[in-house]
């Protein structure tokens, strides 16, 4: 995907993303149980099928989530990059687009995302990631529940590189 | 067709990116006060999106809690209503209470203002066709037998025809089998009468004497002389009176007690203890 329609598709989805975050925060209280810019990067990436659109989709909603709700820039841009160039290479041993495809990515991408806290966390000495256990699985389960059915609702969008083609035939 | 030179080398990008992000958040984290320039570009540029998703939500909540408290209205509605028609259920039962209390007070002031003793009865029974009778949930260990008066606030209701040890069976002024000695007329000049048979629910003067003046209106009372009512206690009054060439008049007298609206009564009974009827039989009397 060039770059130009990649931002031309990317800025309205993070601004739906942005939103989406804002509004479960508000609704559930400050801890995140869904999580829109992971399922944002998930989809595109896997979508795409290219490994450069995905760093490149991780580099931008990972710095927009520093942006907004981050204390420490750039946690969320590393977790996203990481989640996204996996997704990528994921989804290459994946049948594009059915759902379990779709729920096996969101999962795998919410618990990648939860390493690359933890990690940093932990090399860092920090605690970036302070979430209970049962908070967490609310988290995993609803990403893959809410993120594959966005996902399957989001299946008219134009498909390009290796997977679509992979997927239309 | 050759690929573009970040998708050749994606795993190099990968790494240098991971680096950056790595170095990002370090920095990130030494930083004294953990916001960047870029933190605040960022912010500038996401916050009111998240402004816009914050309230949404809470619109949304507002919402929720109105339809929550709608459905707790209905709730409280429904409980309400409930409550409503028990409180009238038992407003109708105080109603009741209330016109019972009525009608035995009245019961009372009248037997307060009685000579005789007065036995007070609820009536149990009623019965219209053919004759008219109330039975009584008093009896003969209360003190009643045949032939007592029986009385209301409102005037004569009739005689105890028959007693048991629990229950007595009155005979009333309009049936058409009863009689009772009476006056009629002003108080200037009261003629003899009996009362007896019925016609459209009012009683028939008859013996009246001939020069009688009698009219509409008039007062109808025992006069005593029958030896059952005692005198002066109101039966009725004067409804029709038509006159017939050659015979008496024939008066129709409204009685004094409405029947239908009736529900207790007062026995009038004589202050000497009246003998039981198993006494009179061991006497030697009719069993």
């Amino acid at each position: 995907m060039k770059g130009g329609r990649l931002l031309m598709m990317l800025i309205p989805a993070l601004v739906v993303a942005v939103l989406l975050d804002s509004f479960a925060l508000a609704l559930t209280g400050p801890e995140r149980l869904f999580d829109p810019y992971l399922v944002l990067v998930v989809f595109l990436a896997a979508r795409d099928g290219r490994k450069s659109t995905a760093l490149l989709v991780g580099a931008l909603v990972g710095l927009t989530q520093d942006g907004l709700g981050s204390s420490v820039f750039g946690i969320h841009y590393l977790a996203k990059v990481i989640v996204a160039y996996g997704a990528v290479r994921a989804s290459d041993f994946l049948i594009p687009g059915q759902p379990l495809t779709w729920a096996v990515l969101l999962g795998g991408g919410t618990l990648m995302e939860l390493v690359v806290y933890r990690g940093m966390g932990f090399l860092l000495g920090q605690s970036f990631d302070a979430r209970s256990f049962p908070a967490l699985l609310v988290l995993l389960l609803v990403n893959v529940v809410l993120g594959t059915l966005l996902c399957l609702s989001a299946r008219g969008l134009k498909l390009r590189g290796g997977h679509a083609a992979r997927a239309r035939r | 067709m050759k690929e573009p030179l970040l998708e050749r080398h994606h795993f190099k990008t990968f790494l240098v990116l991971v680096v950056l992000g790595v170095v990002l958040t370090t920095v990130g984290v030494n930083s004294p006060d953990r916001v960047t320039r870029l933190q605040r570009f960022g912010l500038s540029l996401t916050s009111p999106l998240a402004r816009l998703g914050s309230g949404t939500a809470g619109l949304a909540g507002d919402a929720w809690d109105g339809v929550t408290s709608l459905f707790s209205l209905h709730e409280s509605l429904g409980a309400a209503r409930t409550e409503v028609r028990d409180l009238r259920v038992r407003l109708d039962g105080l109603a009741e209470v209330e016109a019972e209390n009525l009608r035995l007070r009245e019961l009372l002031d009248l037997r307060d203002s009685l000579g005789h003793r007065a036995v007070p009865a609820r009536i149990i029974h009623q019965e219209t066709a053919p004759d008219r009778v109330l039975v009584l949930d008093r009896g003969s260990v209360h003190g009643l037998r045949e032939d007592l008066p029986v009385i209301a606030p409102g005037g004569v209701v009739g005689k105890i025809l028959a007693v048991t040890r629990t229950s007595a069976k009155v005979q009333c002024l309009s049936d058409p089998d009863a009689g009772a000695a009476v006056l009629v007329g002003s108080d200037r000049r009261q003629a003899q009468a009996v009362v007896r048979d019925v016609v459209d629910g009012n009683l028939r003067l008859r013996h009246l004497e001939l020069l009688a003046d009698v009219h509409e209106g008039d007062e109808v009372r025992t006069s005593g002389l029958d030896q059952v009512y005692p005198k002066g206690w109101l039966v009725g009054t004067v409804a029709a009176v038509n006159e017939i060439a050659g015979f008496d008049p024939d008066v129709h007298v409204k009685p004094a007690v409405d029947l239908g609206t009736l529900e207790e009564v007062l026995v009038l009974v004589p202050d000497e203890p009246a003998p039981e009827p198993e006494s009179r039989s061991a006497r030697g009397g009719t069993p």
